[in-house]
């Protein structure tokens, strides 16, 4: 939560995989956790972007804590 | 999934002005319609895309200055021209000119966010490469500002190539450089994007990946060349989101929203619904009998009066109700909670196979059906908005209410709460049994999406813009749905006017000489196994193909006693208990079953129907009228939903739903009968 994070990977199923990157998450982008809504949903902060996702999904983004 | 590629060219440019058709292009709340509705202002009509479910407005703009009017055309919201759903499927095929009557000069309004320059340019790179000219117009230039993240367009004209004007949707600031730059026709090149170059449409998800990632080389160039990629800082929306997304404090204020909503469909539409209702029904009636009185034959009266009238009466009734709930939309998405509210629902719809937007257009649908049908324009895409379309009519709504407590209160006395209670507990099973069959049969297409949800910021909502959408949408309500209404009801009219035997003049038939009342005793057999085969029910049942509202009426007519109090008033569709009624209906038991109608000794319509379910079901009344109440859940719900789901889903869907709503409540309706009796 609220740390810049670096995307590692996206390891989405292939079909989502473009959309991930369309919206912004991709390999190399600078996230930030910004909510965790009821029933694990997280949203994740791109630029000014808000990206909600589902516990799931979110859970398949590699990512590492920014230096 | 399908990219589109490759267009042909546009046209020359200096053809006529009024030739040119303008797209407006863009990802997801950009701000489109919103330009779209300072461009047009009124002129404006909404249609579906062809052979689609999509949604298109279309309206024609006359810049200051300029000699003809521009066709506008305001698209679906995309992230890319590589289709995921019908929507955006619509986008490509405007892109390539197949949109009806098309001109063959298009320009591209390429809608950017300023607050997500990344994200916006990947699908100006995708809208380029279709070889179509390009105008870009920049909007949330505000927010981006007070971000601290302003974008220099001056800058970006100058990098891509392309004219780009800055804008403010909500004022119409800038238009004047839009216009022009349009009737310039834009740029045909952007710098570094090559119209239809490489390789060809491709399906193959590898190559889809390979192309998208030179865009994203484009876009982080031009991203870069502008000053640099925007860090995360902490927003005011992420403040009101870490309340209203908390777990603890976002559940509440979710369902206190839905509680909301559902209460303006009901207690607060209600009185202005029934304001029109008097007017149609008193002045106007009056006004239009007067008209006619002297020298039009009484055929010609009850034509226009019951038949015509009535059912534009029908329509002005709903228009405030649309309204309300239009508005109440448009401020959920305006405001920007409509994505929370979706992002919430997700997780319980999700388990019933539905999309978290689908919540709220089921919500109001158990208070009318009509509006919900138009709540399902929230949902991303037409195969879901149509899945939900479809589930619409079984959600109970508050007119259905009016039969359940006139028979609960008959047959069910002591009961009354848990019989009325059943009712809706088999409507949620109705709407997800059947969701769930849907997506084993019909839409097994519609794949489990994870949810990937761009949350807008919130903002406070305009009310101009709102007005001029409501108002858009109202009016076309009125004009389609409105036709298929007053047409049919002046057919339900005719059918009652005609007498079946030559000895009523037309237009003064008793029911069960009429058309109408023969084929209902005709139908009733058909209801035998339901133990309720008789006409005056099949008739109410017909009539409650128009609205429910009128069963009760259409009931006490048929028996020609008077309808009984509260049942059907306002108060009782709104009524929190449903119970108090039982008085007005069976309130005087007595001697009188059966008698004729003669002063005293009236028969009440409770006996009445007491004693033709008796007859019906062979002692088994009160399975009977289960089985009745059964049925009126899960048949028609009115035909302003049948014409409503027409014109947005058109004649196929609707006839085939009507049909299987038919099926189902019967099927239900004998089982329930057949199984409650033997109890
Ligand atoms: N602050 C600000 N808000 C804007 C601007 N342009 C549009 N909006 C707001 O953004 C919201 C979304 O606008 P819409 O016009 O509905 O967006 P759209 O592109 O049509 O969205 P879809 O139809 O979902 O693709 C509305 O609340 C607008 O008032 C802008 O320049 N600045
Ligand atoms: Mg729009």
């Amino acid at each position: 939560m609220d740390r810049d994070l670096q995307v590692l990977s996206v390891l989405t199923p292939v079909a989502l995989h473009l959309r991930m990157h369309e919206v912004g998450l991709r390999a190399g982008a600078t996230v930030r956790v910004t909510h965790v809504a009821p029933f694990g949903g997280r949203v994740v902060a791109v630029g000014a972007s808000r990206i909600a996702l589902d516990s799931s999904t979110a859970g398949l983004i590699d990512v590492a804590v920014r230096p | 999934m399908t990219a589109c590629h490759e267009t042909s060219p546009a046209g020359a440019p200096g053809s006529r002005e009024a030739q040119t058709r303008v797209l407006l292009v863009g990802n997801p709340n950009v701000g489109k319609s919103t330009l779209f509705n300072a461009m047009t202002g009124a002129r404006q009509r909404v249609m579906n895309a062809p052979g689609t479910t999509v949604e298109l407005s279309t309206g024609s703009w006359h810049p200051t200055g300029s000699a003809a009017p521009l066709d506008v055309v305001d698209l679906p919201g995309t992230y890319s021209l590589v289709a995921r759903s019908p929507d955006e499927q619509v986008v490509c095929d405007a892109l390539r000119g197949d949109t009806p009557g098309g001109p063959d000069l298009r320009v591209a309004v390429v809608v950017l966010d300023a607050t997500a320059l990344s994200r916006s340019l990947y699908l100006l790179a995708q809208v380029a490469r279709t070889g179509v000219a390009v105008v870009v117009a920049v909007t949330m230039l505000d927010v981006a500002r007070a971000h601290g993240t302003p974008v220099d367009v001056a800058a970006l004209a100058s990098r891509i190539g392309v004219p780009v004007a800055a804008v403010d949707p909500r004022t119409g600031s800038g238009l004047e450089d839009l216009a022009r730059a349009v009737r310039d026709h834009g740029g045909i090149r952007v710098r570094g994007i090559h119209p239809g170059a490489d390789t060809a449409p491709t399906d193959d998800l590898t190559s889809q990946l390979a192309a998208a990632e030179v865009h994203f080389a484009w876009v982080e160039e031009v991203v870069g060349s502008l000053g640099g990629r925007p860090t995360v800082r902490r927003t005011r929306t992420d403040r009101v989101d870490r309340a209203l997304l908390n777990p603890w404090l976002g559940l509440p204020v979710f369902l206190a929203t839905l509680w909301a909503l559902f209460e303006l469909t009901t207690r607060a539409a209600t009185p202005v619904m029934d304001l029109v209702d008097r007017v149609i029904n008193g002045p106007v009636l009056t006004a239009a009998g007067a008209l006619l009185e002297g020298w039009a034959p009484s055929w010609l009266v009850g034509l226009v009066v019951d038949g015509v009238l009535a059912g534009v009466g029908t329509v002005l009734t709903f228009l405030p109700l649309m309204a309300i709930v239009y508005t109440a939309l448009a401020l959920l998405e305006d405001s920007g909670y409509m994505a929370r509210a979706a992002f919430l629902a997700d997780r319980a719809m999700r388990a019933i196979g539905l999309d978290g937007r689908a919540m709220l257009p089921l919500i109001i649908g158990f208070g009318c059906n009509v509006p919900a049908l138009a709540a399902t324009r929230t949902l991303p895409d037409a195969r879901r908005r149509l899945l939900t379309g479809l589930l619409v009519p079984w959600t109970s709504c508050a007119a259905r209410l009016t039969v359940y407590i006139l028979l609960a209160s008959i047959f069910f006395p002591e009961h009354a709460g848990t019989a009325i209670f059943a009712m809706y507990v088999l409507s949620v099973v109705l709407v997800v049994g059947g969701g769930l069959l849907l997506r084993r049969t019909l839409f097994r297409d519609l794949t489990d999406e994870p949810l990937l949800l761009v949350l807008p910021a919130y903002q406070r909502p305009r009310l101009r813009p709102i007005l001029t959408s409501v108002a858009s949408r109202v009016r076309s309500f009125a004009s389609k749905a409105g036709r298929i209404i007053v047409v049919t009801l002046t057919v339900v009219w005719v059918l009652m006017a005609v007498p079946a035997t030559g000895d009523h003049p037309v237009g003064d038939v008793p029911v069960q000489e009429s058309l109408y009342g023969r084929a209902a005793q005709g139908a009733a057999p058909v209801f035998a196994p339901a133990g309720f085969g008789d006409w005056h029910l099949t008739a109410a049942l017909a009539t409650g193909f128009v609205a429910k509202e009128v069963v009760v009426g259409a009931l006490a007519q048929s028996y020609a006693v008077a309808e009984p109090e509260d049942v059907g008033a306002p108060d009782a569709v709104a009524a929190p208990e449903p119970v108090p009624t039982s008085e007005a209906v069976a309130g005087t038991d007595g001697p009188a079953v059966g008698q004729e109608s003669d002063g005293a000794g009236a028969p009440t319509l409770s006996n009445q129907l007491r004693t033709t379910f008796e007859e019906t079901s062979g002692g088994h009344a009160s399975a009977a009228a289960l089985a009745f109440m059964v049925f009126v859940l899960g048949y028609t719900p009115c035909l302003a939903t049948v014409a409503e789901q027409w014109r947005r889903f058109g004649a196929a869907w609707t006839l085939g739903a009507v049909g299987v709503q038919l099926v189902v409540a019967w099927v239900l309706a004998v089982l329930v009968f057949q199984v409650a009796r033997l109890l």
